[in-house]
């Protein structure tokens, strides 16, 4: 074994002294003082300051100490309990406000159930009926179109949109035969500035 | 791992050397662990049971880091405070007077810290060792003197003699001082070796004064 191992194992004396070295390096630390006197000079030091180590200071008595800290966890105690509360009330009102956000939305969906936008596909356009979009003129009057829709059979279904265009439906069983023939009738109104038949709701016929 | 008082035989001078891991430390820990359970549930009764159990130790080694009574009864008060307050976070990695003495030692730091935040580092400081030669003889014929041998250890700088109570006072192995005042293993181990070069210079020192007065 070398000399600085044996040094290092001289570290460990302390602790075999103490009762804590434990396996190998105990092994090793008992080999090395069976052939080292100058380790067994070393061990002596150590048993005489494990001797004197037990020596203890006065202290303030555990009596006192216990009271000191009952009246430390108590000090705690108090300052903890209004965080708890704190910490109550923020989460009644996270609830609150997630209760009434919700009979918000649910008022305005009631409110909003009839509400359809102008600009939206008619809604009901009957299989008896062909659809039909018109622009009319900007000095178109209101009895003028009333006019025109009751030469055509027509009703007002949609409209007007961003372009000024209503969408119109037309009894089949009108005086006109197709929408090729409406289209041309229309087309010479001079009311009507543009007239076009569109792709047909679903379950209409062209 | 603790000591017991189990005679062993073994080469000269090693007959009443200390051996293995005793029965009462271990039901002494776990008695303390069932406590720290029940002191995570906020039962004080369990709280003065531990406090009862571990005042002692946790006074003599808060002295060793503070030096005075005042200031160890504060650090009594903070770690064991520290205990109600974590004991549901004690992982059972070691044992519970490991751990209880590793908080008594970084609430020291803190505290010294607080008072002197610019003295010298507890943790960081080196140790510095008394290089002056001594013959070991006249040494360990003062350490016959038990007075002599105390007298040696107080005067240790402090981050020996924090090492030489846990080994000695707590007779902790040196992985649980290293824990304790958390630092490596080869630190503890340097730090004894300087501890042991200053009680051998103390010692002599001690008995040359004695022998001049004669």
């Amino acid at each position: 074994m070398s000399v600085e191992s044996d040094r290092d194992l001289a570290d460990l004396l302390p602790w075999l002294v103490n009762g804590s070295l434990a396996g190998a390096e105990r092994t090793a630390v008992l080999n090395l003082l069976s052939r080292s006197p100058e380790a067994s000079l070393e061990l002596r030091l150590w048993k005489a300051v494990q001797a004197e180590a037990r020596h203890e200071v006065d202290d303030p008595g555990v009596e006192m100490g216990w009271r000191r800290l009952e009246k430390s966890v108590k000090q705690e105690q108090a300052r903890e309990r209004p965080i708890r509360y704190w910490r109550a009330a923020a989460a009644v009102a996270a609830v609150a406000i997630v209760g009434f956000q919700s009979m918000i939305l649910w008022r305005m969906e009631q409110r909003d159930a009839g509400i359809t936008q102008l600009a939206a596909p008619p809604a009901a356009v009957s299989a008896h009926e062909w659809l039909v979009q018109v622009r009319f003129s900007d000095a178109a009057t209101v009895a003028q179109v009333n006019d025109l829709l009751a030469e055509i059979g027509g009703r007002i279904v949609g409209g007007p949109s961003a372009l000024g265009v209503y969408e119109i439906a037309v009894a089949r069983d009108g005086p006109f035969a197709g929408t090729d023939v409406l289209l041309e009738w229309l087309r010479q109104q001079t009311i009507v500035e543009e007239g076009v038949v569109p792709p047909q709701p679903a379950g209409t016929r062209p | 791992m603790a000591a017991t008082n189990t005679t062993i035989v073994g080469p000269a001078g090693t007959a009443d050397i200390a051996a293995g891991a005793g029965a009462p430390e271990l039901d002494a820990d776990e008695e303390a662990r069932r406590l720290l359970a029940r002191i995570a549930t906020g039962d004080q009764r369990a709280l003065e049971q531990f406090y009862r159990a571990h005042h002692g130790a946790v006074f003599q080694f808060a002295l060793r880091l503070v030096k005075n009574a005042a200031d160890a009864a504060e650090l009594v008060n903070e770690a064991m405070l520290e205990v109600w307050r974590a004991a549901g976070k004690f992982r059972g990695e070691s044992r519970v007077r490991t751990w209880l003495l590793g908080i008594v030692n970084y609430r020291a730091i803190d505290l010294m810290r607080r008072r002197k935040p610019h003295s010298e580092d507890l943790t960081q400081a080196e140790d510095i060792a008394d290089e002056s030669s001594c013959d070991i003889h006249e040494a360990l014929a003062g350490a016959e003197n038990a007075q002599h041998v105390r007298t040696c250890v107080e005067r240790l700088p402090d981050r020996q003699r924090q090492v030489v109570h846990l080994t000695f006072f707590e007779q902790l192995a040196y992985p649980e001082v290293a824990q304790v005042l958390a630092l490596p293993t080869g630190t503890v181990k340097t730090r004894i070796m300087h501890a042991k070069q200053r009680l051998l210079h103390c010692l002599a020192s001690l008995l040359g004064k004695v022998e001049d007065l004669r």
